[in-house]
């Protein structure tokens, strides 16, 4: 290895043949060695003691990156100064118009990861995913807001509207709690997605388990134990949602009465569709027009009202660009004969002739 | 694991001393490297090396040891596995123990992060260095968890493209941070808690 303490203005250099080497590596192992590749991998680090070394240090670089998460962008609005000290309280977002501002709150509580709060906005049709301090993700889909607010002890997150999906960095010991429409949903480490529709929130687990409790009370809102493994239930004590189960919780199951939730298998075929949001994608097995042009709809202000109940029912399968209504429409049109009516605010679609 | 301080105090005679200082520890960076790049969602690397360390002293008492080198690397694999298995259970008990477990103060991983800030600015400004293409990619495989095969599909490039550009992207940030005096054990030393 040169002299590293050089100026920072050389040009940077191409890898060594030896930097290479440990960069295929890297690579390799991020993507999951084979049983043949494992003793390959061993045999170069045992060849030369300078490539455990190089290797570690793609290690401690890539484990920094992660760390720092993006450069904060240049913020056009001044963030409040008091965000990033404030202990565990609801900073209310004030618009979620305001995403630029909320998101430069965030980027504020990155240096104290201890204690960290935040909220962050997406507008109608935006997409935008958040790296929490703790190394956790936040994807928000379109009109979302949620506000963080971290102790040293816990982690808890609120979904104030929209949907949302979490990835959740391990911690046993500083749980991640999400709340939504007084539906709390715990974790350690785990991936889940949560949506607050207009009555109900839905929760759908796609990595490890979950708890699925009433906010207030604590009481858990899943039944036992049908659908959770009898082996894993006496060491939880405690009902769980686990990966590839869904659940959605109406109001009415909040009452103290009410029988516990059960859960809903999740093929994997489907998970893909929920989640294809996360991608910028509408993914749709036949499902009925109305819950397509639902869809559509939260992703702008220019809304779809079908005119026409008969067409509503009528059942459509594809994978669409949420932020193409235009093309979805007319795609109706050419290929289903479907005759469109434009207002100032909406596009009305009925059955054709 | 708890049993491993005081076997290893009782273990450590003078020969036997030698013996794991020159046979055992020189491979203790390969072991390292090795279980980050097997095993890269283990939380403490260096506890699974001090477990290792104990089961090949013990192997070695009981006259089982040949060779150290593959003995080695078979027992760390061994017991990241255990690990593994050991975590999954833990993971699933504290999900009862939640409300006890909340009021624990200060985490050490807290502390970690903030002991490497001037690593985090340095890699900020590594990361602007870096020409677009190459920054986006690193921003949606790093920061946003895309897999290699989305960012391929939506950027419209191969699959490997992703992978050089990746691989770009590391070798920048890491020779930024070495231009700017982070020191190369600083770097390999990072202790790796929080993985995409």
């Amino acid at each position: 290895m040169p002299s590293t303490n050089s100026h920072p203005a050389t040009p940077l250099p191409e890898p060594t043949e030896m930097e290479a080497a440990a960069l295929t590596w890297f690579s390799r192992c991020q993507s999951g060695l084979t049983e043949e590749q494992e003793t390959a991998f061993q045999d170069w680090l045992a060849a030369d003691a300078r490539h455990a070394a190089l290797f570690n240090e793609l290690d401690g670089t890539w484990e920094l990156l992660g760390r720092a998460g993006e450069p904060a962008p240049v913020a056009a609005v001044e963030a409040p100064a008091a965000a990033p000290h404030r202990r565990f309280h609801w900073a209310r977002p004030t618009l979620p118009l305001a995403a630029a501002a909320a998101l430069a709150v965030g980027y504020l509580g990155w240096w104290r990861p201890a204690h960290y709060s935040g909220e962050t906005a997406t507008q109608i049709g935006a997409l935008r995913t958040l790296s929490l301090p703790d190394g956790s993700t936040v994807t928000l889909n379109t009109d979302s807001i949620v506000a963080a607010a971290f102790t040293p002890g816990e982690r808890r997150i609120r979904l104030e509207r929209g949907e949302a999906h979490f990835t959740v960095a391990k911690n046993p010991e500083r749980p991640f709690i999400v709340e939504a429409g007084g539906v709390s949903v715990r974790a350690v480490g785990t991936a889940f997605n949560v949506r607050l529709a207009s009555k109900a929130v839905e929760v759908l687990v796609t990595e490890g388990k979950v708890r699925v409790d009433d906010a207030v009370s604590g009481r858990s809102l899943l039944a036992a134990p049908a659908g959770v493994d009898p082996a894993v239930l006496p060491t939880l004590g405690h009902p769980i949602l686990g990966a590839g189960q869904k659940v959605v919780v109406a109001p009415e199951a909040k009452q103290p009465a009410a029988a516990g939730i059960v859960a809903t298998a999740v093929s994997s075929d489907e998970m893909q569709r929920e989640l294809a949001w996360r991608e910028r994608r509408l993914d749709f097995d036949l499902a009925p027009l109305s819950e397509i042009v639902a869809e559509f709809n939260r992703y702008s202000r220019h809304q779809l009202v079908i005119g026409d109940p008969v067409l509503a029912e009528k059942r459509f399968g594809g994978s669409f660009k949420p932020d193409d209504q235009v093309g979805f429409v007319r795609m109706l049109q050419e290929n289903f004969g479907v005759t469109v009516q434009e207002t100032e605010t909406a596009t009305v679609l009925r059955a054709g002739p | 694991m708890s049993s491993q301080p005081e076997s290893l105090g009782q273990l450590a005679t003078t020969d036997n001393a030698r013996w794991f200082a020159e046979q055992v520890q020189p491979h203790e960076s390969a072991l390292r490297a090795y279980l980050r790049g097997r095993f890269p969602g283990l939380p403490d690397v260096d506890d699974l090396i001090q477990e290792t360390y104990a089961r090949v002293l013990r192997a070695k008492l009981a006259g089982e040891l040949q060779e150290v080198r593959p003995y080695l690397f078979a027992i760390a694999r061994n017991a990241a596995i255990d690990l593994t298995r050991r975590s999954r259970v833990a993971a699933t008990d504290s999900l009862g123990n939640i409300e006890q477990l909340s009021v624990v103060e200060d985490r050490p991983d807290a502390a970690e992060t903030a002991a490497h800030g001037q690593e985090i600015e340095i890699l900020h400004e590594a990361i602007d260095a870096l020409p677009p293409r190459c920054r986006e990619i690193l921003r949606l495989r790093r920061f946003h968890g895309l897999s290699h095969q989305t960012i391929a599909q939506q950027l419209n490039i191969s699959a490997n493209t992703v992978d050089a550009q990746l691989c770009l992207a590391l070798f920048r940030c890491r020779q930024f941070l070495l231009l700017r005096g982070v020191s190369r054990e600083t770097l390999a030393s990072v202790p790796a808690k929080t993985r995409a």
